[in-house]
């Protein structure tokens, strides 16, 4: 019996070329960080059967938005629908996450999904707000002492930027736990709960393509997210 | 316990060349009106891990065909290529042939459609004919269940569904046996003499609800840039990640009626479910 914890991904939505469908998409970068820190990767589909997705799993990620369709000119109503779903489908697994008590990590847009489901909102115009772009760009952090973050990763690591929008006002039991130079949240967790967001990529901080490269090592992250779901799974599955 | 259901994603590049994997929702959908849970398989390394814990494998179809390397005769002779001009995908052949041998060792069920029933078919030895231009391009097509199967259960003595596969079964592999045909007696089902081993070359799944997102809006034209107002309202939805109201509601689509050969393959894992 493989003793490894099950750790769910969430989709992003992707709409298929050659057939104009409607469907769900994960990139890889994702499930391969998971595997190679000790998760046995698996990718939810059904907001329905999230009670089950639940049961069966030891924890979860959501995943950072990859608005991925190979069609250049997709209707605003199309686009829409695309995006409603997914809101409603990872609202369904926090809900049943949650209610669990199971862990949970969120990634860039994942992160941010998570601080509103508990009650928090956004700043959707961080250019304006904090004078610099973070797309594409590597910077340090500030993380605070004795948190998770600093515990693995120290007091200023440098981390990669891919986000238009970041957390303003924090979630319920929601705590910034590493800020950006402008002052923007780039870490949390939860005072109770085993949940953690991360605006910035781990699962593009590690492998061959690592970014930035003089970047903090993504994989330490993942394999605390993983040892943190084991220790948690307490009845077998 | 409802049985949960592994489906074999599609693999392609993103516009930045990363790599991803794809499915369609007709196939989710499909699982969860029979009844079912359905999740996405992801990295090989679990595959062995997943027959352990999953209780049954959907290989789907794809806009992948299979490369020739896996059978001799869909080779041409002369030229020593496919004969026509097709994308294939050797990675996610082996990657396929790999997660359904685990399934398979494992003797959990397995249900294959297009794509996926040309690959069961592979694993147990059998061959494959590349028909081309003059295989079945997206036709609706009459088909006939073969007496004794379980295809004349589900449908007595024939159905209408639409087969978009272009590659056909030549010889069948080991211990398999023809389910269903076309007119001209090509094999578009199969079943196997002693395994939970079923496989279509139609799509039963409600290929309907992977366009009915197009219902209000059937070109996917260029969006008109939007107003001022409608900006502001899309940035204050933005704020707290409420949902826009105005798009079409794909809610509610599981509620759907379910295919008979989804509901036998589910029965067919719950039967064997360990959740049980």
């Amino acid at each position: 019996m493989d003793k490894r914890p099950v750790i769910m991904i969430g989709w992003s939505s992707c709409l298929d070329d050659q057939f104009y469908s409607h469907g769900m998409m994960l990139l890889r970068a994702y499930e391969l960080a998971v595997t190679v820190n000790g998760g046995i990767p698996l990718i939810p589909l059904e907001g329905s059967c999230a009670d089950g997705y639940a049961r069966l799993a030891d924890g979860l990620i959501l995943p950072g938005a990859q608005r991925e369709t190979v069609v250049s000119a997709v209707s605003s109503q199309m686009k829409k629908v695309m995006s409603n779903r997914r809101e409603a489908f990872h609202e369904d697994l926090l809900e049943a996450f949650l209610k669990a008590e199971k862990p949970v990590m969120g990634i860039c847009e994942g992160c941010q999904k998570i601080n509103c489901f508990l009650g928090g909102t956004l700043n959707v115009d961080l250019e304006k707000t904090c004078g610099v772009t973070h797309w594409n760009s590597g910077h340090e952090i500030t993380c605070e002492k004795g948190s998770l973050i600093e515990r693995l990763w120290g007091g200023t690591p440098v981390v990669n930027s891919f986000h238009n929008f970041a957390i303003e006002k924090p979630g319920e039991g929601i705590k910034i736990t590493a800020v950006s130079p402008q002052g923007n949240a780039e870490a949390f967790e939860h005072e109770r709960l085993p949940i953690y967001g991360f605006q910035f990529h781990p699962e593009r901080m590690r492998g061959d393509e690592k970014l930035p490269a003089d970047g903090a090592d993504g994989d330490v992250i993942f394999k605390e997210f993983i040892r943190i779901c084991s220790e948690r799974k307490v009845t077998a599955r | 316990m409802k049985p949960l259901i592994i489906i074999s994603p599609d693999e392609r590049p993103s516009s930045d060349g990363r790599p991803y994997y794809y499915l369609k929702r007709s196939y989710s959908l499909a699982l969860t009106r029979a009844g079912a849970v359905p999740v996405m398989a992801a990295d090989p390394g679990s595959y062995e891990a997943y027959a352990e814990f999953a209780d049954g494998l959907v290989l789907t179809d794809g806009v992948m065909f299979i490369s020739p390397g896996r059978y001799g005769s869909a080779v041409d002779p002369k030229t020593g290529f496919t004969p026509f001009d097709y994308p294939v995908s050797p990675a996610r052949d082996a990657r396929e042939l790999c997660l359904l041998k685990a399934f398979i060792d494992a003797k959990k069920p397995v249900l294959g459609i297009g794509r996926g029933m040309c690959l069961i078919n592979a694993l147990f030895g059998g061959t494959l004919r590349p028909s081309g231009s003059d295989g079945h391009p997206e036709n609706l097509t009459h088909i006939m269940t073969a007496d004794g199967t379980y295809a004349e259960k589900l449908w007595d003595r024939g159905l209408e569904g639409v087969v978009c596969c272009r590659d056909s079964i030549k010889d069948l592999g080991k211990g398999l046996y023809a389910s269903a045909f076309d007119g001209s007696g090509s094999i578009l089902g199969l079943g196997h003499e002693d395994l939970p081993v079923i496989g279509v070359m139609w799509h039963p799944e409600p290929l309907g609800t992977d366009l009915i997102m197009y219902s209000d809006n059937k070109e996917p034209g260029h969006a008109a840039p939007a107003s001022k107002e409608e900006t502001e309202a899309m940035r204050a939805r933005a704020v707290t990640k409420e949902p826009d109201p105005s798009a079409p509601s794909d809610r509610g689509l599981e509620e759907g009626p379910a295919d008979p050969l989804f509901s036998h393959f589910a029965r067919l894992c719950a039967e064997r479910s360990l959740h049980g």
